[in-house]
């Protein structure tokens, strides 16, 4: 795999050198972009995601690449995938009224098998709800919120360092796989400043889209005998067409029942068939523990203070934070399950979203949810507390 | 030599006749027959637009047609381009992303009144605001004509529709006007039936540096049915009778009402205007 | 009235040099399965050249044919070529005609 250092020769010195850095989790994950190729930048202010594009606008200019501020998300998004369909990393970023905006065009991302990526610094809902505070809401639209059969990757960052790592992860995704990369930061991450270390340029592998090494005669853009197809760039010859109905092999629309069934089918098996291979998590003392706390983003930070307490007080707890919401990584807690686990309990800043998951794969294993919405984490004392009621029943 | 490809979808043999030579290359000939309706006037449009790329002086290969949904929103899969079918309204802040990333590219959008003007009509604005170097062609049939025939931001006042049953109370938009206002490079009204003055328009609007809007009057026997206007023959030879060439119009004088008593055609607007990210 | 002077009109050029006065005589080519019988092609000919088939194609449409009588009517135009939807009917335009074999096979055409 290429790296930085070779992609990127005549930038580096316009690159954040390697090294360590202060930055806000909003900056990390500007520069994380730009950092894995990200030349073209569409979006529309809304807090608490504002930083990103004022950073972007000032920092693309200066690599080479182009900022636009739309007249709303649904433009930002299309101009994203558009910007990609010309063969230039894309990427925009917002929070929830932004995201539910997007929904429809991230669905057309998933059919014409564009890469682009968006960060969605979630912030408290439902509707305006509070801009400048957290919720961690966004989690299952993230995954179903556009109509239809799809797969998308999504990454959850706990903290600035993550922010910038899992931002040129998630470029590396969007374009290995041709999909929709989303990176669900929240408030709390996006304004929390912290340390940022830049590993050497040698040591950041970038991937690129699968490029045609077939003539145009002989290009089929969607060619199923592939799970993700050689993509040609707008612009080089291939002529083909980019087809949002459902479609064929050739991108022809087609009502036809094993095409149709056929294409969707490869919609999800690129994601599906390579989740083991996307799919990240932390284990944090997991090893003897009878009680899971599953627990992600900046709620994992008080999780974790919170479960050193109860392990002084005898309560055997751990945690299990997953890294990339989507691939969920089922087989761990299912693994979990089958060891015997007492309980599965979900922390996050939502009414239960994650909760719905790790049933899905606890084998019968109580899952219990701690519900926390007021715009903020709980403190770890509210956590020991309501994990102890869980416990002791 | 002309070409013969089967179709896939009905396994007749299809020949694109001789007359067709220069834009055979253009031509998704194993797509024919389109999926339009008798009398629909977007296969003259299709003829004239791959004719005008054809001729543009421009590399086909650096054509790029971005489309939404409706039936006009179908051209695109008919050209052997670089073309992208995307959600409906969205093709012109797509086609801006695709010409920021690369300015080499010609990029045009094709959309119904419906799709650029309703569901796209922000984009529209913003997008002939900042003169972004994308071409617009707007192919008004003063219907929805792919949902079924619903009232849409060109429907003139008085008529019937399948939203509108006891006839529409709104007014339509002027569309030269509305792209005029907004900041269109280049403004023009024809219709399918004016084949020279159009092909020359889309010729005009390839060299056009900046935002080109043409609005493209075209027959939907969708609209003509329920108006009681005969079919789109009918709908042709009024345009044919009623039409008038100003290109000096006083666009806000421009409407185009029920009765269709006055139709102003021209190439309304030229102008310069800095372009975004130019 | 007015038709009586076209007539004269064409009597007199009749006379002067009709056998040397040529037009282009188009051959009207039309595939049939890309017809959708829109009519666009009847209804625009200036010369009222083309009609309805009494046959269908395979979906169902009539397509324009030639009215039994004008044959040699077509002026290639090309009126038809350009508003048919369909790359449906085209024109060659390779031939020449004579006015004086025009109106010779024309009133043979009529008076029989
Ligand atoms: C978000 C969304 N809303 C509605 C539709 C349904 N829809 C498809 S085409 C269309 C309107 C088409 O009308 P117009 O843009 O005028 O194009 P025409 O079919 O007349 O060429 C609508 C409303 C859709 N595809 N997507
Ligand atoms: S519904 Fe109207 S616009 Fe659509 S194909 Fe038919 S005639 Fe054309
Ligand atoms: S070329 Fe002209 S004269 Fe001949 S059939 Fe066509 S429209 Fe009529
Ligand atoms: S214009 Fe074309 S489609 Fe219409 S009737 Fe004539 S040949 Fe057929």
């Amino acid at each position: 795999m290429p790296t930085v250092a070779e992609l990127y020769k005549k930038d580096l010195d316009k690159l954040l050198k390697p090294g360590i850095h202060f930055l806000d989790g909003n900056t990390a994950t500007a520069e994380g972009a730009v950092t894995a190729g990200c030349r073209f930048y569409a979006g529309y202010p809304i807090t608490p995601s504002n930083e990103i594009a004022e950073y972007m606008s000032y920092r693309l200019p200066q690599v080479g690449g182009k900022f636009i501020q739309m007249e709303d998300e649904i433009a930002s998004i299309a101009a994203v995938l558009g910007a990609s369909a010309a063969g230039v990393k894309s990427m925009t970023a917002t929070s929830g009224p932004g995201f539910s905006l997007m929904q429809e065009n991230i669905g057309l991302g998933s059919m014409l098998e564009i890469p682009a990526v968006i960060v969605d610094v979630m912030r408290a809902g439902p509707s305006t709800g509070i801009p400048t505070l957290l919720g961690q809401g966004d989690i299952l639209q993230a995954k179903y919120g556009s109509h239809g059969d799809y797969e998308i990757v999504a990454y959850l960052p706990a903290n600035p360092q993550e922010a910038f790592d899992f931002t040129i992860k998630a470029f590396n995704t969007a374009e290995k796989y041709r999909v929709v990369a989303v990176v669900l930061s929240d408030q709390l991450v996006g304004h929390m400043y912290g340390k940022v270390r830049v590993p050497e340029f040698d040591e950041i592998e970038i991937v690129e889209r699968p490029k045609p090494t077939v003539p145009p005669d002989q290009y089929l853009p969607y060619d199923s005998k592939y799970l993700v197809p050689p993509m040609a760039i707008a612009g080089t010859g291939y002529r083909v067409n980019n087809e949002s109905l459902t479609h064929t092999d050739k991108g022809y629309p087609t009502t036809d029942k094993d095409a149709s069934f056929k294409l969707v089918m490869r919609l999800v098996r690129k994601i599906r068939e390579n989740e083991k291979e996307i799919a990240e998590w932390e284990e944090y003392l997991l090893d003897d523990a009878e009680y899971v706390i599953v627990s992600y983003g900046s709620t994992s930070g008080s999780v974790r203070r919170a479960i050193k307490v109860l392990r002084t007080q005898g309560y055997r707890v751990g945690l299990l934070r997953p890294k990339t919401a989507w691939p969920f990584p089922g087989w761990v807690v299912e693994n979990l399950a089958s060891r015997g686990v007492q309980k599965f309990i979900t922390v996050e800043v939502n009414m239960g979203k994650m909760y719905h998951v790790v049933r899905e794969f606890s084998r019968g294993v109580p899952v219990e949810h701690i519900p926390y919405a007021p715009g903020y984490i709980p403190d770890p004392d509210y956590v020991m507390s309501n994990v102890k009621k869980v416990i002791e029943g | 030599m002309s070409t013969e490809v089967e179709v896939a979808t009905t396994g007749i043999k299809v020949e694109l006749p001789k007359a067709y030579d220069d834009i055979k290359d253009l031509i998704r000939i194993d797509r024919l027959p389109h999926i339009w309706c008798p009398g629909c006037g977007l296969g003259i449009l299709l003829k004239l637009l791959a004719r005008a790329i054809k001729n543009s002086g421009i590399p086909i290969e650096k054509h790029v047609i971005v489309t939404g949904i409706g039936c006009t929103g179908r051209i695109g899969g008919y050209l052997r381009l670089d073309a992208y079918h995307v959600t409906h309204g969205r093709a012109i802040p797509f086609a801006v992303g695709l010409k920021m990333a690369n300015p080499e590219l010609e990029v045009t959008v094709v959309g119904g009144d419906g799709d650029i003007l309703a569901i796209g009509g922000n984009h529209f604005i913003h997008a002939a605001r900042r003169n972004d170097d994308i071409n617009v062609i707007i192919v008004n049939n003063f219907i929805y004509g792919m949902t079924g025939g619903q009232y849409s931001p060109t429907t003139p006042k008085g008529a019937k529709t399948t939203t509108s049953p006891y006839g529409h109370f709104e007014n339509p938009f002027n569309v030269p006007l509305l792209a005029y206002a907004a900041g269109a490079s280049y403004v023009a009204r024809w219709s399918v039936l004016h084949q020279n003055e159009l092909y020359q328009s889309l010729l005009e609007m390839f060299r056009v540096k900046g935002f080109a809007v043409i609005e493209v009057l075209s027959p939907c026997i969708i609209y003509t049915d329920r108006n009681a206007m005969g079919d789109a023959v009918d709908f042709m030879k009024v345009i044919k009778e009623r039409s008038t060439i100003d290109h000096n119009a006083n666009l806000a004088d421009i409407d185009i009402d029920f009765s269709m008593k006055k139709i102003v055609l021209g190439n309304f607007v030229k102008r310069e205007r800095p372009v975004s990210y130019g | 009235m007015a038709l009586i002077q076209q007539d004269e009109a064409w009597f007199m050029r009749r006379l002067v040099n009709l056998h040397k006065m040529k037009r282009p005589v188009g051959k009207i080519l039309v595939n049939p399965d890309l017809c959708k019988d829109c009519r666009f092609c009847i209804e625009f000919c200036p010369n009222n050249v083309l009609e309805e088939s009494k046959d269908v194609n395979f979906k169902g449409y009539h397509y324009p044919v030639v009215k039994p009588g004008k044959e040699l009517d077509c002026v290639a135009c090309r009126m038809c070529e350009k508003i048919c939807p369909e790359f449906a009917i085209t024109i060659i335009s390779e031939e020449y005609i004579t006015y004086d074999k025009y109106y010779g096979v024309s009133r043979h055409a009529h008076g029989g």
